[in-house]
């Protein structure tokens, strides 16, 4: 495996798609019902949480990229490669593309509960996985442009539901949201990390950077997208808790939904069996980007044909589908993964970037050495 | 006198005449008495019969004893004439149909205007009330001729090619040398010399053959009957192909914008052509979904229907006894055989089988008890939306892509909706056209150039070509004028 990846020029992208791929790859079945898991601990205060959260987000993106920045054009797997040397660093870098296969089971889990509990009860988990995952391989072996393709359209048709909460918001308790800053540290740390699973999904410039036409823009694009993303969270949960009170935001797990509920317009109503249908828009770039982050991880490291291992690992994810079948299966996997991603896309590239310098450092000394 | 002057000697002439108008394929240069004089012309330009009569028969019988340009003047009996000392002059008059007349060591040229008016045929099949009323011929000289008459820009080639290994049809490749992207004349015409083929009769399978995707409903090359909109295309740096025989000519690389986009939105005011072309826009889009959104809310989701409206539905299908999937495929077939035989059938039998078809099975399907009222207006509505398409071909496609979208809403409600949404639109970027982007400027996202290809706004806007296709020359009027601006009373 070469450090550095030079895509063909064709297959190149441009910086601002990284807007669009980021903010596309944050937002996915989470923002339905991340409220109740963040008011829990800190009640009033979530959306302080939830800023907090955001904030964090821009500081690991900005480690993401100055690491991949030090070994200019590479991906973690190039990075892992340097800095851990061939035996740990081709280990962590499978842990990372399995890390990053799951996200394709969750989502698609989720969204089968979401979709079985409101939509139709009876509506087969496995068929739905199938259709989604059908499609998740028609795109996919389009390869990256198709897929940032996919975030664009995705983003461009949904959109609009920013302003569906115009309607929750007029039935909205403003004094829900005081006495302000009421929580402890200690549950306001714990309400952060819940955000995790919801925030993630800017790992993926760790993948797609090499093929980014413009790199020394990359930063700006990506932070963009990470800032429309906590914008969209902050007004989500803001709206959240003062259109609800604690004890009712408790008792709803999809609480975004909920508030659909209410939305009248003369020829329709029930707004949420439209939404959730086209919440497929924004789910379909989120399982393209993992399924492609992590074949891709595979093609570099162990030299397997993308196509091929798109279609194992996406047969793989259907068979899995048949083993999480329950509501707690379900949650027993959020949770799970709700503190892997806090450790492997929140912590790890922090941690990550001091060590890429030292061991540039080290490497550049060696080599003045050798002369 | 503007620009450089003729050159003494004829061979020079022709050579410089060769460079000024290249792979001009139907450039004619001849010479007579000798190598004393050189006679040329562009020979779709030209009718053939005065040339014959009234031009080259007199030559003959001089037989060289006219060593000046008065001498030839004298014997051509013809009354538009002019000598000119200039190569521009000359290219001018080849351009706009004249015979240039070049004695050797003169450094003068005879101009004689003996043009042919091209009989362009009426637009069937892309009407348009404000523009041009012309449409190409089956007569490939015709055709020819048609886009040259728009467009005597000395940088339009003109290649000929053939293509089929028995019938050996005469085929032009027409594009701007300046404007269209080498690469892109230089891949068409490589799929072209490519085909392998016995006999290529019409333009829409050629076509078909040299298109990027052959399993896509969606055609990746535009057929126009209209000499306007090949000549717009032309001037964006498109490839235009014509085939002997045929009535349509070819555009590539087009975007799926350009299937609907019609001629009139370049005639039109500006807003007024922004507000129709929007209109046609969100008519193609309702037509796909229409009734299959009306399958899914009535099977599935009747919830999000408000109250008042749910009424007025139940009422209207209390009498019905299939299930909405079945009422809406039994409906669209019906409209898509009206359709059809409709295009089968001679005109004035058409208009009766319309009111047959729409009044009398319409009105005794809600009788009979067969279909709602409801589903009747929404399927029409559709059906009119799909004809707003300018382009037959893709209003096709749009009633093609009904019944799978109807069939999924059906099955599994919106949800299967969105499925074959978010289907459409995978395939709609995995397309190309000549290896350009199918949806452009959407994506890859060009926001500046949204305003030629989705959008149309005021004529000071277009300064820059559109970079679709990557133009060479990328200017088409000066920006900076276009962009000035005075204070009040100045």
């Amino acid at each position: 495996m070469d450090v550095p990846v030079r895509p063909p020029k064709r297959l190149l992208l441009n910086a601002y798609l990284l807007f669009f791929l980021v903010h596309d790859n944050q937002v996915g079945v989470g923002v339905l019902g991340f409220q109740r898991l963040i008011a829990e601990f800190v009640y009033q205060d979530a959306w302080i949480a939830v800023l907090l959260a955001g904030l964090f987000v821009h500081v690991t993106v900005w480690a993401i990229l100055r690491t991949l920045r030090l070994y200019d054009p590479t991906d973690l797997y190039g990075v892992h490669r340097v800095v851990w040397g061939k035996w740990l660093g081709n280990l962590l870098s499978v842990v990372y593309l399995l890390l990053l296969a799951a996200p394709v089971l969750v989502i698609i889990q989720t969204y089968t509960e979401v979709v079985q509990t409101w939509l139709a009860s009876d509506f087969p988990s496995w068929f739905l996985s199938l259709v989604l995952l059908s499609l998740v391989l028609y795109g996919a072996l389009g390869g990256l442009r198709v897929i940032a393709g996919m975030c664009v359209l995705g983003i461009f048709f949904t959109v609009w539901m920013v302003l569906l909460a115009y309607f929750p918001l007029q039935y909205a308790v403003w004094t829900h949201l005081l006495p302000v800053w009421e929580a402890d540290l200690p549950s306001m740390m714990k309400a952060v990390q819940k955000m995790s699973l919801t925030l993630s999904g800017f790992e993926i410039l760790y993948f797609v950077y090499p093929y980014i036409r413009d790199r020394q823009q990359a930063m700006r694009w990506a932070q963009l997208g990470v800032l429309l993303t906590n914008l969209l969270y902050l007004t989500a949960m803001l709206t959240a808790t003062v259109y609800f009170s604690h004890e009712q935001l408790m008792r709803n797990i999809w609480a975004q939904l909920s508030m659909l509920k209410i939305i009248q317009i003369p020829f329709l109503e029930r707004f949420e069996y439209v939404v959730i249908p086209l919440w497929v828009l924004v789910l379909l770039p989120n399982l393209l980007l993992y399924t492609w982050a992590s074949t891709r991880g595979l093609k570099r490291i162990f030299s397997l044909s993308q196509k091929k291992s798109t279609i194992a690992l996406l047969f793989v994810v259907f068979a899995a589908g048949f083993f999480f079948n329950t509501r707690q299966k379900i949650n027993t996997l959020n949770n799970l993964f709700n503190i892997v991603y806090f450790y492997a896309v929140f912590l790890y590239p922090l941690l990550l970037y001091p060590i890429a310098i030292l061991r540039k450092k080290w490497q550049t000394r060696q080599e003045v050495a050798k002369g | 006198m503007l620009g450089p002057g003729l050159p003494a000697s004829l061979e020079e002439v022709v050579g410089q005449l060769r460079q000024k108008l290249p792979r001009s394929a139907d450039l004619v240069v001849r010479t007579l008495h000798r190598g004393q004089l050189g006679v040329f012309y562009i020979s779709s330009l030209i009718d053939q019969d005065r040339l014959q009569r009234s031009v080259l028969a007199p030559l003959q019988r001089l037989g060289g004893r006219a060593a000046t340009p008065q001498a030839l003047l004298d014997i051509v009996p013809l009354g538009s004439v002019q000598v000119t000392r200039a190569l521009a002059d000359l290219i001018d008059g080849l351009l706009s149909g004249w015979v240039c007349l070049v004695l050797d060591s003169q450094k003068q040229a005879v101009l004689v205007q003996v043009d042919a008016t091209p009989q362009a045929a009426e637009p069937q099949r892309e009407y348009a009330v404000v523009g041009q009323q012309a449409a190409f011929t089956e007569d490939f000289n015709t055709n020819v001729a048609l886009v040259r008459k728009m467009l005597p820009d000395s940088s339009l080639c003109n290649e000929a090619l053939s293509v089929g290994t028995r019938s050996k049809t005469r085929l032009s490749l027409l594009y701007v040398r300046d404007i269209a992207s080498e690469q892109n004349v230089n891949s068409i015409r490589q799929r072209i010399t490519d085909l392998e083929i016995d006999s290529v009769t019409n333009i829409s399978v050629l076509s078909h053959l040299i298109d990027d995707n052959s399993l896509s409903v969606f055609a990746q090359m535009m057929l126009t009957e209209r000499p306007d909109l090949v000549t717009y295309a032309l001037m964006e740096g498109k490839i235009a192909v014509l085939l002997d025989g045929s009535s349509l000519a070819c555009l590539a690389p087009c975007t799926i914008w350009d299937f609907m986009k019609t001629s009139e939105d370049y005639n039109m005011r500006w807003n007024l052509a922004l507000f129709v072309r929007g209109l046609r826009v969100f008519a193609m889009l309702s037509s796909t979904l229409i009734t299959a959104l009306y399958v899914a809310a009535l099977t599935y989701h009747y919830q999000v229907i408000p109250i008042n409206l749910l009424d007025s539905l139940i009422e209207s299908r209390l009498r019905v006894p299939f299930p909405p999937l079945y009422e809406a495929l039994l409906l669209e077939v019906i409209i898509e055989l009206l359709r059809e035989a409709g295009a089968r059938l001679p005109t004035k039998v058409g208009q009766t089988m319309g009111i047959v078809g729409g009044i009398v099975i319409g009105e005794a399907a809600v009788q009979a008890g067969f279909t709602s009222n409801i589903l009747i207006m929404l399927v029409a509505l559709g059906a009119l939306a799909s004809f707003t398409a300018p382009n037959y071909i893709f209003g096709m496609v749009i009633r093609l892509l009904r019944f799978p979208m109807i069939l999924l809403a059906g099955w599994l409600g919106m949800l299967g909706v969105m499925f074959g949404t978010a289907f459409l639109m995978l395939h709609l970027l995995r397309m190309t056209s000549l290896g350009h982007p199918y949806l452009w400027p959407l994506y890859p996202l060009r926001w500046k150039n949204w305003r030629e290809a989705l959008l149309r706004i005021r004529m000071p806007a277009y300064a820059h070509r559109s970079s679709y296709g990557r133009p060479e020359d990328t200017q088409r009027f000066s920006a900076v004028h276009a962009r000035e601006q005075h204070d009040i009373d100045e």
